[in-house]
This record gives C-alpha cells, sequence and structure tokens, in this order.
C-alpha cells in the first residue's frame, strides 16, 4: 500500500510540476493516492489509542493488585484477631486443667471428649453444680465434630464474651477435647476460630495443644 | 524537486485536528492513569499502617502474655495498669501512657514498647481470681486491646483484640 501511494505520487511529479496541473491532469490518480496518505495516518492515531488502551488495561490490572492487598491487609486484621481468641480457648481449657491440679485432682477431671463453648468467665462444673450446663468445662454443645452456633459477643466493658447484652461479633469460637478420651496420659485440645470474610468465603484458625497428665 | 519535499511533508505529517484529538485522548488517559497512581499510593500508605499496627500489637501482646504466664502476685490498679512479679522476681509494670503500650521494670521510667504510628485506644487488663466460683483457680488475666493505625484513615476503624493468659506460677 505505502509503496504503491509514494509510486504514484512519484509517478504524477514526473510528469507534470504545477501542483494546479496535478489535479487537472492527473486528478484521479492524485485524490486515490490522497485518501490512502489519509488512510495511513488514521492507523497510525488508531494504533496509538488501541496501544494506550492496553497500556491502561494492563494498569489498571495492577491497581486492582494494590487494592486487593488492602483487602488482604484487613483479612490480617481478622487472623490477628482470631488467633489471640483461639489461643484464648486454649489458654482457658489449661487454666481449668491446672485448677484441678491444684484442688489435688486428676488433671483432666470433668473433661469428656466433644464440643465446648468456653469464656474467661467459664468455670469446672464441679464448682458450681445450679448453673443448668450439666457438662464441663464450659458449656458443652455437642460431639467433637460440632461447631458453636453461637457468635462471640464484643462489648468494651466484657471484651469477646457471650454475654448476651454484648453485641454479636463475626467470630465464632469451638473448643474441642479430641479422643483418646480421658482418663488417659494426655489431653489433645483443639480451638477453633471461624468468621466470615467480607466478601464472601470463610476463614478460620485453628490451634491445638496436649495436656499432659499430673 | 521543492515539489516534492512538499508533497511529501503533507503525507507524513500531521493535521491539526489529528493532533488534537490525540493528544486529548493522551491527556484522558494519563488522567485516569495518575489518578489511579495516586490511589494506589494512598492504598499502599493504608495497608502498611495497617500492617505496622497488627505487627507491633502482635509483639506487644507476646511479650506481655510470656511475661505474665511465668509471673505471679498480679494486680491492676485504673484500668490499663497490671503489675506483678516476673520470673526474674522484679517488678514489672505494664500501663497505656499516652497513645502507647509502655513497660517498667522496678519502677525504671517506662519505655514504649509500641511504635509512634501506632494508636493505642484502650488497653484493659482484668483479674479473674478468688471470684466464686473460681475459687483457688490459678489467675486468669485478661488483656483487651484496641488499635488503629494513627493519622491515617482505613476501613478498619479498630482492631479489638483480646487474649487470655493463665498464669503457671500459682
Amino acid at each position: 500500500m505505502i509503496h504503491d501511494s509514494r509510486f504514484m505520487t512519484q509517478d504524477s511529479r514526473l510528469i507534470i510540476h504545477d501542483p494546479k496541473l496535478i489535479i487537472r491532469a492527473s486528478g484521479s490518480m492524485f485524490h486515490v493516492s490522497r485518501s490512502m496518505i489519509h488512510d495511513r495516518s488514521g492507523q497510525a492515531i488508531a494504533e496509538a489509542i488501541v496501544a494506550l488502551a492496553i497500556l491502561t488495561i494492563g494498569y489498571m490490572a495492577v491497581l486492582a493488585l494494590l487494592n486487593r492487598s488492602l483487602s488482604i491487609t484487613q483479612v490480617v486484621s481478622d487472623q490477628n484477631i482470631a488467633t489471640y481468641l483461639a489461643s484464648e480457648g486454649i489458654e482457658i481449657v489449661k487454666n481449668l486443667s491446672d485448677a484441678n491440679i491444684k484442688k489435688g485432682n486428676s488433671y483432666n477431671e470433668g473433661f469428656g471428649v466433644g464440643s465446648y463453648e468456653v469464656s474467661y468467665l467459664t468455670e469446672l462444673e464441679s464448682d458450681n453444680s445450679s448453673d443448668g450446663d450439666n457438662d464441663n468445662p464450659g458449656f458443652r454443645i455437642g460431639n467433637q465434630s460440632d461447631f458453636s452456633p453461637d457468635p462471640l459477643r464484643f462489648s468494651p466493658a466484657l471484651g469477646y464474651s457471650y454475654d448476651l447484652a454484648s453485641s454479636p461479633t463475626k467470630f465464632y469460637r469451638t473448643v474441642r477435647i479430641l479422643p483418646p478420651a480421658p482418663p488417659s496420659g494426655q489431653m489433645h485440645v483443639a480451638s477453633i476460630v471461624i468468621w466470615n470474610q467480607k466478601g464472601g468465603g470463610q476463614s478460620s484458625v485453628q490451634l491445638e495443644d496436649f495436656l499432659f497428665s499430673n | 524537486m521543492d515539489n516534492f519535499l512538499l508533497k511529501n511533508d503533507r503525507k507524513f505529517g500531521f493535521t491539526l485536528v489529528e493532533l488534537i484529538v490525540s493528544v486529548g485522548v493522551f491527556s484522558v488517559i494519563s488522567t485516569i492513569a495518575i489518578g489511579g497512581f495516586i490511589n494506589a499510593l494512598r492504598t499502599h500508605r493504608q495497608a502498611m499502617a495497617l500492617m505496622t499496627a497488627n505487627s507491633n500489637t502482635s509483639a506487644a501482646i507476646e511479650q506481655i502474655a510470656r511475661e505474665i504466664r511465668t509471673g505471679k502476685s498480679f494486680t491492676v490498679s485504673g484500668q490499663s495498669n497490671l503489675s506483678f512479679e516476673n520470673a526474674a522476681g522484679n517488678n514489672i509494670t505494664y500501663d497505656l501512657i499516652g497513645d502507647s503500650l509502655t513497660i517498667s521494670e522496678n519502677n525504671d521510667p517506662a519505655q514504649k514498647i509500641t511504635d509512634e504510628n501506632v494508636l493505642v485506644k484502650y488497653l484493659s487488663f482484668r483479674i479473674i481470681n478468688n471470684i466464686i466460683p473460681l475459687v483457688n483457680y490459678p489467675s486468669r488475666i485478661v488483656i483487651n486491646i484496641g488499635v488503629a493505625p494513627r493519622d491515617i484513615k482505613t476501613s478498619v476503624k479498630n482492631i479489638d483484640i483480646q487474649t487470655v493468659v493463665s498464669t503457671r506460677n500459682e
């Protein structure tokens, strides 16, 4: 194409020197070549626009990635909170076990395999048999594969607890005593915190610990 | 020959309209790109601030929890001031002074253990000990801490962290 148009213009130049005469003498030929030149420069702009559009799309992808990094940082915040809540669950079981030892009982007195809800106010059943929850420690919610249906609740005064006056959070904590069933030389404890992520999907943190016989 | 050059110029040059259109397109796209770039910088700053807040709090809680685990004789004064004797027999005080977590050993001047860029909104220690029915239980120390990045607004307004430490030394 390019070669063609150049050839034709050069051709017309060779015949007549006066530009006015070009139009008159070889009008149709000149017009063809002009429109071809016009097309070419249009192509250059179209190419530039396409190139810029591709660059912009690529750039937007990078921006989207950066925004994603912010939301991932928020997930990290949640994981941070959840890890400490899970560690609280383990720590309470450890406290109950230590209390058993302090009172001269077996370290796993009152523990049975299953899932529990515990909070920092959780006591062993033997200390308060009148509060209605007949399984201990804490509130037994079922066997070892069950999850707590109650969210942890938060208030500035009480922190995270199951206190009904506090407002529910997205965190659900289940503490499990896993087999082998007591009495045995070790107690397998798992503390699981699950929550729904902003924008879908469920996250969880699971901590495990082994408590040993005194 | 002159004519040949003239015509050649017309062939390869841009018209005014083409130039205006291309400059217009370019400026529109670069405006979007620069806006996006500024946005990306802001996002990055927010992400870094959140990460700093999280990692500072983790480190501080880890330090406090370790020391509590092996400590004894806990007392809380005010709400945010926890004093106890650590495993080495030193008197340790953790407190919230200004917007920072501080530690003081044997009543030495308090030292900050969180960064200037981390705003500690509240710190509260509660000792769950000898209240019925938790009589004769090892002390449980409930740590509540709320942090946020200082001066940088993020969608995470407040990171409320709570953990419980049961002392092994009582």
